[in-house]
């Protein structure tokens, strides 16, 4: 009788550990977040921020259509030109140990002007990997290197 | 008869670079140069102070300063190093460097200012020898090319100017304010999530 009621409270202990585990959001690997920037709680969606405010995400999206790296090169450069940023840079980038691109925008938010960046990549043909990185112009210059070395250093 | 054709094309073919060539140098000596940045800067003040001093030191100077925007003149020989400068004093978010020919406009107004001046010498002669009948027209003449003398001279001294030096502005933010827009016409949906304004919304809503 003693022995069901300890098998019984050990089993619903595991439930509740394990339910807990799975409910909660733990935080993103340290080393997919820039040094010296604040990670929120992981979701679907990796979101960090530095103290001066330069904002890093990294999301998932279908390959839908599916399409190769060289082709959303091309959509994603026209696609924000024709929306009105600026351009900045492009070229190619390694995410992690996949070929990915690296496009460099400016545009006017508000009273300031900000860098907006975006890397993007292929995971298994199924998924595309982006990572957008923006903030105040000079803010984001600051954070640039520490931001691309995290990209090149990402574990998907 | 085929050697002289040969040298006759090379001759011809020499004669070509040589005008290209000399055009091109031509052309470099007689545009007009205007360069615009937008250079974004920690404190706008002391950049624009030194970018003043600067131009100073190379026989340039500024015309124009506001908060936003320094309007500057340097020797257009040096403009291109002056502009590499002001690049290095911040982070330049966009810029364009645009030179006009001007030596077809130069030539033709230093063309017509001598032909104006030799018909002016032509009237000074006549009035000499005119009736007192024909003094007044020919006065009114002598005014009429005097004016357009003056206004060809006014022309030449602008262009002159223009040529000799580079227009340099410089605005610490973009001048269009205008935000990129969000539309959604993609018709690739990952790429309509895209977005800015978007990207800022979502870390302030993260809290939510």
């Amino acid at each position: 009788m003693y022995i069901n009621k300890m098998i019984i409270n050990i089993i619903l202990a595991v439930i509740i550990i394990v339910a807990a585990s799975g409910c909660g959001h733990s935080l993103p690997k340290e080393q997919n977040i820039p040094q010296g920037f604040a990670s929120y709680e992981e979701t679907e969606t990796i979101r960090a921020v530095s103290s001066s405010g330069v904002m890093y995400r990294i999301k998932r999206e279908k390959n839908e259509p599916y399409a190769e790296l060289a082709f959303w090169k091309e959509a994603l450069k026209k696609r924000m030109l024709d929306a009105g940023y600026i351009y900045v840079k492009d070229g190619d980038i390694k995410v992690g140990k996949r070929s990915g691109y690296l496009l460099e925008l400016a545009a006017p938010l508000g009273t300031q002007d900000f860098t907006y960046l975006i890397a993007v990549c292929l995971q298994d043909n199924k998924q595309l990997v982006i990572v957008e990185a923006a903030g105040e112009m000079v803010a984001f210059l600051e954070k640039r290197q520490t931001i691309i070395s995290t990209i090149e250093q990402l574990e998907l | 008869m085929i050697f002289f054709r040969t040298i006759n094309i090379s001759m011809s073919v020499l004669f070509c670079l040589m005008v290209a060539c000399s055009s091109n140098a031509f052309g470099e000596e007689q545009s007009a140069i205007v360069s615009r940045l937008v250079l974004k800067v920690t404190d706008r003040d002391q950049v624009a102070e030194l970018i003043i001093q600067q131009a100073g030191e190379v026989e340039g100077w500024f015309f124009s300063r506001t908060d936003e925007e320094l309007q500057l003149k340097v020797p257009a020989s040096i403009a291109k190093s002056f502009i590499d400068f002001v690049g290095q004093q911040g982070i330049v978010a966009d810029r364009s460097y645009s030179s006009s020919y001007l030596g077809d406009r130069l030539s033709q107004r230093l063309a017509s200012l001598k032909s104006r001046e030799s018909l002016l010498i032509n009237y000074f002669e006549v009035l000499k020898k005119a009736k007192q009948s024909s003094v007044l027209a020919v006065e009114q003449e002598v005014v009429a090319l005097t004016e357009e003398i003056e206004k060809l001279k006014g022309e030449i001294r602008y262009l002159r100017h223009e040529i000799k030096y580079a227009r340099i502005n410089i605005t610490f933010q973009f001048r269009n304010r205008t935000a990129p827009v969000a539309d959604g016409n993609s018709s690739f949906p990952w790429l309509n999530t895209m977005n800015l304004t978007d990207l800022v919304r979502d870390f302030k809503n993260v809290h939510k």
